[in-house]
């Protein structure tokens, strides 16, 4: 259904605007119809740059993305409008994406004016049912986005975007600012409206614990690449490529019978404005040899894809 | 040897809307050597304790009951004691590092700020000590960063300087506010592991303050769950996670990712308009008539396992 290929995104920075900052460069994965698909990643690795291109908030330096046979870089600005009701952003902080002056009930029904999708008569309707699939009371409707907690504007935001029917949803970290109940509350409600909507998902987050129970297929992202995608489980169990087995090991497990041996990786994430030679984790990596320096790799595999010499 | 101990505190604040009671009669020992994990969700007084201990509250707040170090009582002593204590004895690591640290200043210039302060050390002299400091949190060329500013500093690399500053004069214990919350996944896993290293060799004591029973279970040996204002189970790590007792803790653990995802009804109360009896009886579906009036009070049901919950009177 959406298919991304050698997306890049190039930031301009620097005094006379020389240096380029490169958030994205070159992402390829695609996404089938009603499948769940993860972008892991940690901060600065460009996933929520993949995000925002691909509902055009941003525009590429190059690359595709094209949805249903048609290249959203090509259409023009009133063609994307259009379209753009088919694919809704869910964001971190639910506070920034309410306008703190409206209602909660004006909140929801502004895009069903906008896009006219149903009469005034039975607008007070739809925004009770809608209201009630994301579990918020009746009595909600009528507060500011203040008076509510975090959780439940994050419900607000949910039902609003539910409100104009979207068939792709992109997730940005939905959950991360939010207590583990809260999170349990609305990880449980994304997952029935994905179920009972039929709907494709983007989901971004850096919480591996969460991607795992939410998507079908994970892809993993280091200083604007993709280093692996394959099946949830796969991904999870017999991970290939060494960053992301650092990333796995590096989860804290509430338990404290498991011992198991944490793979540490040294210093910090590179600059993306002079991203090493060869394979990008190079710098990081334990494994690496001669060629990791010299010779970028490319993302290889059938179903389960990954990026590394050493494979 | 008993290090802290916290009797019956009350932290109450005064407020336009009323009085929010943050800390409501919480009754903690630290051991010398124990790493002692406060874990709760936001809003449940869990950093306004960690604050109170080392009388780090804004004015407006009524601080009431006991807090004993190595038998002195840190609430009863005059200013100038307490800052012989604070840094030296009893250190903080704060969540953010950045808003933590002054940004005019080098880093270098803070972290030696303690040893100047307690140990009276001359410039040169300190600065060797917080060389040798950095170099032991793994900061890579010390001698070259500690003249560099916190800007320049990675989130990583700040929140190392920071267990630094902690550290510099060996206090007894230290109070670490969410240390790695806001790290990335694989910088909060080479936090943790300094953190066991550093504790073990300097057998300084820990209350590690989180929201993240995972984090705490990695580096305590005994929680205490705290619930809007009190502490409603106490236990050691590893009978917290096998036998959880209280209906929230459970709650609280069944609804991590990796135990279920199963979410527990409703939010936790505000702490200006608690409930009356147990403060959980709203969400339980165990409440009796008696939770809904009388307040329990900590029950033992084992070796240093307490639970303040009727279902085990």
């Amino acid at each position: 259904m959406i298919e991304v290929s050698g997306l890049k995104k190039y930031f301009s920075t620097g005094l006379f605007g020389k240096k380029y900052i490169r958030a994205v460069d070159g992402v390829d994965f695609e996404i089938e119809k009603g499948e769940s698909l993860g972008l892991v990643g940690e901060s600065g690795c460009g996933k929520t740059t993949v995000g925002r291109l691909i509902l055009r908030l941003v525009e590429p330096t190059e690359g595709k993305v094209i949805i249903d046979d048609t290249n959203l870089f090509e259409l023009s600005k009133k063609d994307m409008r259009k379209l753009r009701h088919k694919m809704q952003i869910i964001f971190q902080n639910p506070d920034a994406s309410l306008n703190p002056r409206m209602r909660i009930g004006d909140c929801i029904a502004e895009p069903l004016k906008l896009y006219k999708i149903v009469s005034k008569e039975r607008m007070n309707d739809k925004i009770m049912e809608l209201i009630e699939t994301v579990g918020l009371n009746p009595e909600h409707v009528n507060r500011y986005p203040h008076e509510l907690s975090g959780g439940q504007n994050q419900r607000a935001v949910i039902a609003r975007i539910l409100a104009i029917n979207p068939v792709f949803i992109i997730a940005d970290e939905p959950t991360s600012a939010l207590d583990v109940n809260v999170q349990a509350q609305i990880l449980h409600i994304l997952r029935d409206v994905k179920d009972k909507f039929g709907l494709t998902c983007l989901f971004i987050s850096h919480d591996l614990e969460v991607i795992k129970i939410m998507t079908d297929r994970v892809a993993v992202m280091y200083l604007g690449k993709l280093v692996e995608i394959g099946k949830t489980d796969k991904i999870f169990n017999d991970a290939k490529h060494p960053y992301t087995k650092a990333l796995l090991s590096a989860i804290p497990v509430a338990d404290p019978d498991v011992k198991r041996k944490r793979i540490i990786l040294k210093g910090d994430m590179p600059n993306p404005m002079y991203p090493p030679s060869g394979c990008r984790f190079h710098t990081r990596c334990q494994y690496s040899e001669k060629i990791c320096e010299i010779e970028e790799p490319s993302l290889i595999g059938n179903g389960h894809k990954v990026a590394c010499h050493l494979q | 040897m008993t290090l802290l101990s916290i009797q019956n505190l009350k932290a109450h604040f005064h407020t336009e809307d009323g009085a929010v009671r943050a800390v409501n009669g919480v009754d903690l020992d630290i051991e010398e050597g124990e790493k002692l994990g406060l874990i709760g969700e936001t809003g449940c007084g869990k950093t306004v304790l960690g604050l109170a201990i080392l009388r780090l509250l804004s004015e407006n707040t009524t601080v009431e009951g006991r807090i004993l170090y190595k038998g002195q009582d840190l609430l009863t002593m005059s200013d100038h004691e307490i800052r012989k204590i604070r840094g030296k004895e009893v250190a903080m690591i704060f969540q953010n590092p950045l808003s933590s640290m002054n940004p005019v200043l080098t880093v270098g210039t803070q972290v030696a700020e303690p040893v100047e302060l307690h140990q009276h050390l001359k410039k040169q002299d300190a600065m060797q000590k917080v060389i040798g400091m950095l170099k032991s949190v793994k900061i890579p060329l010390p001698q070259e960063r500690v003249k560099e500013y916190p800007h320049e500093f990675s989130g990583g690399m700040r929140q190392r300087a920071m267990i630094a500053m902690g550290l510099i004069c060996i206090p007894s214990l230290i109070i670490a506010d969410e240390p790695t919350t806001g790290l990335d996944v694989t910088i909060q896993a080479q936090i943790i592991e300094l953190m066991k290293e550093v504790l073990r060799d300097s057998g300084t004591s820990m209350l590690l303050i989180t929201h993240d029973l995972a984090v705490a279970a990695e580096l305590c040996d005994n929680i205490a769950v705290m619930y809007p204002g009190e502490i409603v189970e106490y236990a050691s790590v590893r009978d917290l996670f096998k036998y959880p007792k209280h209906p929230y803790t459970r709650g609280f653990l069944n609804s991590l990712p990796a135990r279920g995802l199963k979410q527990m009804v409703g939010t936790s109360p505000s702490l200006i308009n608690l409930p009356a009896g147990c403060k959980f009886h709203p969400r339980c579906t165990f409440a009796t008539e008696r939770c809904r009036k009388e307040r329990p009070e900590l029950i033992k049901v084992g070796k240093k396992h307490y639970v303040r919950c009727f279902l085990y009177d």
